[in-house]
């Protein structure tokens, strides 16, 4: 670096252009010492992936064998197929899919609606409401679910996805602090000036809180699809009939009491996570949008 | 409020724009207020009740007062380990999980090559189903023949003994607790797209450098994002049961050293069925979650800017 | 056929499911809280049209098909007019607890039959989680002399018959012949006494330069070697005649004495590396290390047998009774197992009672625990040449008689909870000396049973 800049001003004499390189040295220095930080971390992150992988194309397997192995030969590739057979995998996919996609609207629709309220509009008695909504997330659920249960019972929803799914349409609490501190964000004068145009509450909050949001909308479609996805206890206590199950349950029917199809766990697990890191992949792209729009002020 | 007052200039219909925003904001919440009210309240009350008497989630419940709150603090060794247990993970976890989750996302929000292969990585971890989660942190930790004991090998020693002495365990479930940050990490990403450019800019011509860009402007727009992250990792760091419980089998060995509360009170529920007291443990927990974020909040006037100005 | 069957029911099921949760959502969208009650009409209405009996399981694969395939045959020539369902449970990792079950009963809509662990049979009983039976049980015959002692015990709380036992399992020692052919220790003749097998261990174990273990010849608190173990091994009890807990018993603190010792000899780190790589069920079936070689012998159990033929069907292995402290301790064996019980608030017991006896009567007893190599234990099942047909699992069968329970009591889980942690935590890591430990139980559990009237 220090060699590069000293050699510099012999070449170039345009002070403006030697700026501009200046400013491009510096900014490859810069994005050589992030990835020198991004790297060794990446692996650590990426371990557990990995090693999921690596062992579900295991021909035997041996977690503690040592030195450990990463990349198995050969490849056994039929604990793919062997693991989409040995459970109903794809109706437990489909019926994880449908659950978590039906509450994932919801719960968008019905956070940024309450949100909105509370982060936009100055109203007694929304900050009652805003500790109420912290309250919620605060008293552990172990305490709360059998009562929980009960309600469910009384409206004749078990045994049903509906418990599953409902719920989440009227909003959930941790989205609604999350949507609500992204909304306070946003400078109220874009409120003001749509008020003063006489658009409606429901206009501004469609038309220009929304398009402002757009990462974190993505940011909770993502946390509430994964929690979806994964919840295991919610489907554990509901639902009596195996062709409602979904993967988070299925998943232990690899173990039984003293054994386990270790090989078709890990493939099951792989395939598991593979459409959610599709669906991050994909919602990445509403995360640059995000930048375009933003920087826009009223 | 502030805000509302100024630009009061106009009140369009006979409603008064207060009227207005009032009716407006409860129809806004009305799906919460609706969700509260129908799956929230009769859970919560019931759970109170519950912390006062002797239940087991079957028979019907015998009212016996506070016994159940003095038990856990004058009869209940385990409890108080519990107690200790979990304000030191969430005393030494909260500070690490924030600053690592901001400067990731710092370094991920650059404009480098592979941005998304990096996010997604980093992501990666709380995605995988928790069995196999549980299975490579125990390949990885586990002394002599795990992973992380290779280097030490190398140099003909034994290394330490994670999970299986008290004094690594509590540390060694937080460092596993900073492997699954990605979604704190995608939060800041997302708070990071709200800094507008400009003020960038604006610092440019000031001619700041990246320090002081960073202080004066990053943080500051990002602060709504650190309150998010603070309240809800004092709840969750609270409430820790996942990883212990996987990695431990909720023992609290070696020497209940990673015996947390929700595991604790867990096993009160459903292993001793003594559901009573453990809706005490979850009412002490509630409380004094809601004491801290309460704390938290007042704290935030000083310290959280929000750009559409607050009340 | 029956695949497509299923296909079209789970088809129309989901539609029908996903049809009333999205308009139940849409309704949900403009707060309409008359919603819910208008759903609940519709939905149980269609769970009320078929008479059916769902058994609840967590029982898996092979497990999980034999007894689907009782139940069809109980299906079909069933006086009752009912149908069977099995319905799979999953368990919590790493957890004893029933959440699922707790909550169906404590929320009224409980399952005909479920498949409990023996040893929680009293707390469900006490805790009024399962249903007397014992006069359905009269009426159809069945008495203590049909089933083993042992586990008759379990399913009996105060006089009344709270479960009907279904499978059980006997431990003994098992060991790696190949293994100890290589390591120059004679096959032919495996430990017979406590100083054998720690020199036995001693010569099996291998070691880096650190020191740390790669072969374990035998972990003495691993596997199935409990606290229960190498006290009754020892010639300890656990539970005297007035029902109070024994644990710190002479001869069990004589035997966490010694267990102490061989820790000591093999090194806690070690013993506690092993112990950490298989928490929460990690080393079961091809990851253990018994399978892996890197131990050469352990305590187990019966089920063993099956998975040897499994995954080392190449593999030498032999089984003799645990070594005690004057030789051979066939006594150290303590039976465990599984029942079914009839979950409290299930409306119709004389049916679900019905499809229970078939279960765990002699001939779903006999087709299941050959199916999935267990033992029954109704006495007459248990005679039967099958279970005799392996060299291996013969020797686990002659231990039936002298096995033993562990003390049927309904604080089992504390129990349970409290001697592992004194066996595996406070003991060996010299936190408690084992006479502390052991008395500590006994001062805990006694005075809980005490508080429950269990001795009144």
């Amino acid at each position: 670096m220090a060699v590069e800049s000293s050699q510099l001003p012999s070449t170039l004499a345009d002070d403006q252009s030697k700026r501009l390189l200046i400013k491009r040295v510096k900014g490859m220095v810069r994005s050589v010492l992030i990835h020198a930080g991004l790297i060794p971390a990446a692996f650590v992150f990426l371990l557990p992936f990995l090693w999921m992988l690596s062992t579900s194309l295991k021909p035997d397997v041996q977690f503690y064998s040592y030195p450990p192995v990463l990349i198995p030969s050969p490849l056994q590739w039929s604990n793919f197929p062997d693991a989409v057979t040995y459970i109903t995998f794809f109706l437990y996919m489909r019926n994880t899919l449908t659950i978590a996609v039906l509450a994932t609207v919801g719960v968008l629709i019905s956070s940024s609606l309450v949100a909105y309220s509370l982060a936009r509009i100055p109203w007694p008695g929304r900050n009652i409401l805003f500790i109420l909504t912290l309250a919620t997330l605060m008293l552990p659920f172990q305490v709360t679910m059998i009562p929980l249960f009960i309600v469910f019972k009384n409206f004749g929803w078990v045994n049903s996805w509906l418990p599953l799914i409902v719920p989440h349409w009227f909003g959930g609490a941790l989205y609604i602090f999350l949507l609500r501190q992204f909304f306070m964000t946003i400078p109220m004068e874009l409120s003001e000036a749509a008020r003063i145009d006489g658009a409606s509450e429901l206009k501004i909050y469609y038309s220009v809180l929304l398009p402002l949001s757009k990462p974190a909308l993505a940011t909770v479609a993502i946390f509430e699809f994964i929690a979806r996805w994964r919840d295991y206890i919610g489907p554990l206590i509901y639902l009596s009939d195996q062709e409602l199950y979904t993967l988070s349950l299925g998943i232990y029917e690899y173990q039984s009491q003293y054994g386990a199809e270790w090989g078709l766990l890990m493939a099951a697990s792989v395939m598991i996570t593979l459409p959610i890191i599709l669906l991050f992949f994909f919602l990445q792209k509403t995360f640059v949008q995000g930048i375009a729009l933003t920087g826009i002020k009223g | 409020m502030a805000t509302a007052l100024t630009t009061e200039n106009l009140p369009r219909r006979r409603l008064s724009q207060g009227t207005r925003h009032t009716i407006n904001g409860l129809l806004f919440a009305s799906p919460w207020i609706v969700g509260l009210l129908a799956f929230w309240i009769y859970p919560t009350l019931a759970s109170a009740y519950y912390s006062f008497t002797k239940y087991n989630g079957v028979r019907n419940p015998q009212w016996t007062g506070i016994s159940n709150y003095v038990e856990l603090f004058t009869n209940d060794s385990e409890f108080l380990d519990a107690v200790y247990n979990t304000v030191y993970f969430a005393v030494v976890s909260i500070p690490l999980a924030i600053i690592f989750a901001f400067g990731l996302a710092l370094m991920l929000n650059a404009k480098i090559r592979a941005q998304v292969v990096y996010r997604t990585i980093y992501f990666l971890p709380t995605l995988v189903p928790e069995v196999a989660l549980a299975l490579v942190w125990l390949f990885i930790f586990t002394p002599h023949s795990g992973l992380i004991a290779a280097p030490f090998r190398a140099f003909g020693m034994r290394g330490p003994c994670w999970l299986t002495c008290a004094e690594w365990a509590r540390p060694t479930l937080v460092l596993l607790a900073l492997w699954i940050i990605g979604q704190q990490i995608i939060l800041y990403l997302a708070g990071l797209q709200d800094v507008p450019q400009d003020l960038y800019d604006a610092a440019d011509v000031d001619g700041a450098n990246f320090l002081s860009k960073f202080r004066n402007v990053t943080v500051p727009i990002l602060t709504p994002v650190i309150f998010f992250h603070l309240v809800t990792s004092v709840i969750g760091a609270l409430n820790f049961f996942a990883i212990p419980y996987i990695m431990t089998g909720g023992t609290g060995f070696p020497a209940n050293s990673t015996l947390f509360y929700s595991i604790y009170l867990y096993k009160n529920a459903f292993h001793y069925l003594v559901m009573g007291y453990a809706s005490a443990m979850a009412w002490l927990l509630f409380v004094f979650t809601l004491v801290v974020t309460l704390l938290i909040w007042r704290s935030a006037r000083l310290w959280v800017f929000y750009a559409g100005g607050e009340e | 056929m029956d695949k497509q069957n299923q296909k079209m029911l789970s088809r129309r099921r989901f539609l029908q499911v996903s049809g009333l949760a999205t308009s139940a959502a849409l309704l949900a969208a403009c707060p309409a809280p008359a919603a819910p009650a208008a759903d609940s009409g519709g939905d149980g209405g269609a769970m009320m049209e078929t008479k059916k009996l769902e058994a609840w399981s967590r029982m898996t694969d092979l497990a999980q098909e034999s007894i689907k395939e009782i139940i069809d045959i109980y299906n079909e020539q069933n006086t009752m007019g009912v149908e069977v369902e099995f319905v799979y449970i999953a368990q919590t990792q790493g957890s004893q607890a029933d959440e699922k079950l707790l909550t169906a009963v404590a929320g009224g809509t409980p399952p005909a039959l479920h498949y409990a662990d023996r040893f929680t049979v009293p707390q469900f009983a006490h805790e009024g989680f399962f249903t007397d039976i014992t006069d359905f049980a009269e009426a159809a015959g069945v008495t203590k002399d049909l089933y083993f002692d042992f586990a008759w015990d379990e399913t009996v709380y105060k006089g009344g018959i709270y479960a009907l036992s279904f499978d059980t399992d006997t431990r003994a020692l098992w060991y790696n012949m190949d293994i100890m052919a290589e390591a120059g220790v004679d096959p032919e003749s495996p430990p017979t006494n406590v100083d054998e097998l720690m020199a036995a261990t001693e010569a099996l174990t291998i070691r880096d330069d650190t020191g740390a273990i790669t072969r374990y010849g035998f972990n003495p608190i691993y596997d199935q070697a409990w606290l229960y173990t190498w006290g009754f091994g020892f010639g300890g009890s656990f539970q005297d005649d007035d029902r109070r807990i024994t644990f710190a018993h002479p001869q069990n603190i004589e035997a966490m004495q010694f267990v102490k010792a061989f820790v000591d000899e093999i090194g806690v780190e070690d013993i506690d590396a092993m112990l950490a790589a298989c928490a929460g069920g990690n080393c079961r079936g091809e990851n253990d290390y018994f399978w892996t070689g890197q131990s050469a012998m352990t305590c187990s159990g019966n089920w063993k047998v099956a998975q040897h033929h499994r995954y080392k069907p190449d593999t030498n292995y032999g089984v003799v009774p645990m070594p005690g402290p004057d030789g051979p301790a066939p006594q150290a064996s303590w039976a465990g197992g599984w029942s079914w019980a009839v979950p409290f608030g299930y409306d119709d017991v004389e049916a679900a009672f019905d499809a229970c006896f078939y279960l765990c009567g002699p001939e779903g007893q006999l087709k299941y625990n050959k199916d999935t190599f267990h033992i029954p234990t109704i006495k007459t099942a248990a005679e039967d040449p099958f279970f005799y047909e392996d060299p291996l699992h013969a020797v686990f069968m002659d231990l039936l008689p002298v096995s033993h329970a562990r003390p049927p009591i309904p604080l089992g889980s504390k129990l349970w909870d409290l001697q592992v942690k004194a066996f595996r935590d406070e003991i060996p890591h010299g936190l408690k000396t084992p006479e502390q430990a052991l008395m500590d139980i006994d001062e805990e559990i006694n005075a809980g049973l005490e508080e429950i009237g269990f001795f009144s």
